[in-house]
């Protein structure tokens, strides 16, 4: 335990003490108003009985995706034998862990009694509520995660057996179809179901999520990739694998810019009142939003598609951007789909986040942060072999089932 | 100082931070929450049990509603709605048309133009419509209840068991008529005023229109259709071929709201076209501060 204080104070900068100190200075504040919440009561929030779900529930879609795309590099070292993308792995794992506490963490300070949310599902269940399966999940994923982050962990320090080899390799691959098919969609199903609500209404729904939970997730990873090399001065992953990473999230936007086309397209051709309602409201008061959403995505996808677009600056932005984008587009859907009201006679609706519920959310987010940089600081982060080479293996070349990437040659990268 | 080892210290931190968090107040509030919770799994015990062979349903007569909002106010009164919730539990409209605010809009460029909440004055050329919950036999609201809080009982009343709302605001989303209401606030009524049938929500659940389940199941019937000076509603019972409101729904022209919604609402439209008796000049003012309404 000793050692490892001193070894710890050794590999700790003043910077580090003092971006941790600020966050924990957050956490506190967001902590603090959830207290209010609980006390005075959620009006101090921004939210009213024609929207009632406000910033937490566009918070907690946001992070359920981050979470759910998170499990790609997994997927990516495991099933498609892309060794470059190790580096990534334990990493990858604790972004979905700590993103599916966040989530969590954003409903809870949602509802109006936590303390009886704790009761759902065990003791207060209806079946026919998409939230049961939504919340029941959470339990599923989080071991999944934390099963991955065990064998992960024994892989990186090196006392795995071949057996755990295995086991941790079918977690990876498993938790994909999980988090999108059985974590994420449902979410899209919980919105999609609402029959009250045109915008929500539509079976496209959840492909439209889990698709959004890609694009979010890649450029989560691409991000934690840069800055890590940044923090750590050191090449964390070889330029092959972040223009792989470019690659793989230039798809995503298509895909995801495919279904936003399709979403307004129908909208607009079949005329319907409430379609027309939506669609006054995103090309009105929601516009910034809307062009955030679409323009974004659309210069993210051109700067990708360009040679030099996959440079460090350009990826850094780039992800930034989508990131940027999905939230907008979140936003608008979760925000943009109460704001209309359900009867004609009301007056214009409006739904602005109040400061509390902003330091909740600044809090939730801080947490995550703080947890992460402390689990990055205190757990082995790659394996013993690999902890002495310098570079990971940047990897390009033919790519042969079952051989997976040979690397071919190594180019270097300046962050 | 040896004793006070790592698992003391832990247990301390986390009590002191789950006691800094809430006072005390709030610790024993959140304790009683989560217990009533638990007393409550074997059915809720805050209202009377359901009459066999009954079904209730309301008609709400267009032709001679006048606007007054007097069902609005008397139904706040007698359900203690707090004043913190706004707009109360019937809202009334003024519209254009006959068929006011059904799913199908007035001006297909303009949906629901010329509706509004929050007339002042009454007109004889307007439409007046009361909107409340429905009762719906399909009701979305008790389909998408994680708890199972909200539910449909047999005598067709929706109702919402207090002690099991984790006031997570999904059937306000589901429920497409407006008709749930959230305790934002800790709920404020004057003692006065207070009706002891009827049990005060408190803070971070949701509540709406009951049919009056305390009145209704003890064989009276609901307060709003007492307090409408023109006879505009009709409460009654479904399975009864002979009661009013059976024969209404029989021979009138008559809709429900939203029907292509199939929610199979339980309040039935009357849409006659006669002149209105203006009883009232002016109506009970407007409902104020609603949440989201102010920019
Ligand atoms: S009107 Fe709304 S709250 Fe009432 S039963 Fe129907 S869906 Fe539920
Ligand atoms: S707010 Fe209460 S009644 Fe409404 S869905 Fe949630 S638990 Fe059910």
């Amino acid at each position: 335990m000793r050692e490892f204080i001193t070894e710890f104070k050794k590999n700790t900068s003043r910077s580090f003490y003092i971006f941790n100190g600020i966050l924990l200075v957050i956490v506190i504040w967001g902590f603090y108003n959830w207290g209010l919440a609980l006390t005075e009561g959620p009006g101090i929030t921004g939210g009213n009985d024609f929207v009632p779900w406000g910033i937490y529930l566009v918070g907690f879609v946001f992070f359920v995706g981050a979470s759910a795309g998170a499990t790609l590099i997994g997927l990516m070292i495991h099933a498609f034998s892309r060794e470059d993308y190790e580096a990534l792995g334990i990493r990858a794992i604790l972004v979905g862990l700590l993103s599916l506490m966040a989530a969590v963490l954003n409903l809870m300070m949602d509802v109006g009694s936590p303390i009886r949310a704790i009761l759902v599902p065990w003791v207060l269940h209806n079946m026919t509520s998409m939230l049961i399966y939504t919340s029941s999940t959470y339990f599923i994923f989080g071991g999944l995660f934390l099963a991955e982050l065990f064998f992960a962990l024994k892989i990186a320090r090196g006392t795995a057996t071949q057996t755990d080899e295995k086991i941790a390799k079918w977690l990876a691959i498993i938790a994909v179809p999980f988090a999108l098919g059985i974590l994420h969609a449902p979410h899209g199903a919980l919105f999609a179901v609402v029959k009250a609500r045109e915008y929500w209404h539509t079976p496209l729904l959840p492909p439209h999520f889990a698709v959004s939970a890609l694009v979010t997730g890649t450029s989560f990873m691409i991000l934690l990739a840069l800055i890590t090399s940044r923090i750590e001065k050191k090449e964390f992953v070889g330029r092959e694998t972040l223009e792989h990473m470019g690659g793989l999230l230039a798809f995503f936007i298509t895909l995801n810019l495919f279904f936003d086309f399709y979403d307004i397209f129908v909208l607009k051709y079949s005329e319907e009142p409430e379609g027309i309602e939506i669609l006054d409201l995103l090309f009105g008061r929601f516009a910034p939003l809307f062009i955030l959403n679409f323009g974004g995505l659309f210069i993210a996808l051109m700067v990708l598609l360009n040679k030099r677009g996959r440079s460090v600056r350009a990826l850094t932005f780039v992800s930034c951007l989508s990131i940027a984008a999905i939230m907008a587009y979140r936003w608008n859907l979760v925000i943009g789909g109460q704001i209309l009201p359900l009867l004609p006679g009301y007056p214009e609706i409006h739904y602005y986040p109040t400061i509390p519920e902003i330091a909740m959310e600044a809090g939730i987010i801080s947490l995550w942060l703080l947890l992460y940089s402390a689990l990055t600081k205190t757990l082995p982060m790659e394996g013993p072999a690999k902890a002495h080479e310098k570079i990971p293996r940047p990897a390009h070349g033919v790519r042969r089932f079952g051989k997976g990437f040979q690397p071919v040659h190594t180019r270097k990268i300046n962050y | 100082m040896k004793k006070f080892d790592r698992r003391n210290f832990l247990k301390l931190a986390a009590v002191t931070a789950g006691g800094l968090l809430l006072p005390g107040q709030a610790n024993s509030g959140m304790l009683e929450e989560l217990t009533s919770a638990l007393r409550s799994l074997e059915g809720n015990k805050e209202v009377p049990p359901p009459i066999r062979g009954i079904k209730f349903g309301m008609v709400i007569d267009l032709g001679l509603c006048i606007g007054c909002r007097r069902c609005s106010y008397a139904c706040k009164r007698e359900n203690n709605v707090s004043d913190t919730i706004s707009p109360p539990w019937i809202t009334v409209f003024e519209t254009e048309s006959r068929t006011g605010i059904e799913g199908h809009y007035v001006h297909s460029e303009k949906p629901g133009k010329g509706t509004t909440m929050l007339y002042t004055k009454l007109r004889k050329d307007k439409w007046y419509m009361p909107t409340q919950c429905n009762h719906c036999d399909n009701a979305p609201c008790v389909k998408v209840c994680p708890t199972g809080a909200s539910y449909k009982d047999t005598d067709g009343l929706v109702v919402i068991d207090y002690n099991k709302c984790i006031g997570c605001r999904y059937c306000m989303t589901a429920c497409p008529y407006h008709a749930r209401r959230f305790n934002w606030w800790k709920p404020n009524i004057s003692p006065d005023r207070l009706n002891p049938l009827v049990p005060v929500r408190h803070l971070g659940i949701v509540e709406k229109c009951t049919f009056c389940i305390h009145r209704t199941r003890m064989g009276k019937t609901t307060r709003c259709v007492e307090a409408c000076p023109n006879k505009a509603r009709i409460f009654g019972n479904l399975n009864d071929p002979d009661s009013e409101i059976s024969k209404l729904i029989a021979s009138e022209r008559n809709f429900r709201l939203k029907d292509k919604l199939n929610t199979e609402p339980r309040i039935w439209y009357l849409t006659r076209a006669k002149d209105k008796p203006m009883a009232w000049t002016t109506p009970l003012p407007p409902p104020e501060g609603i949440r989201g309404f102010e920019s």
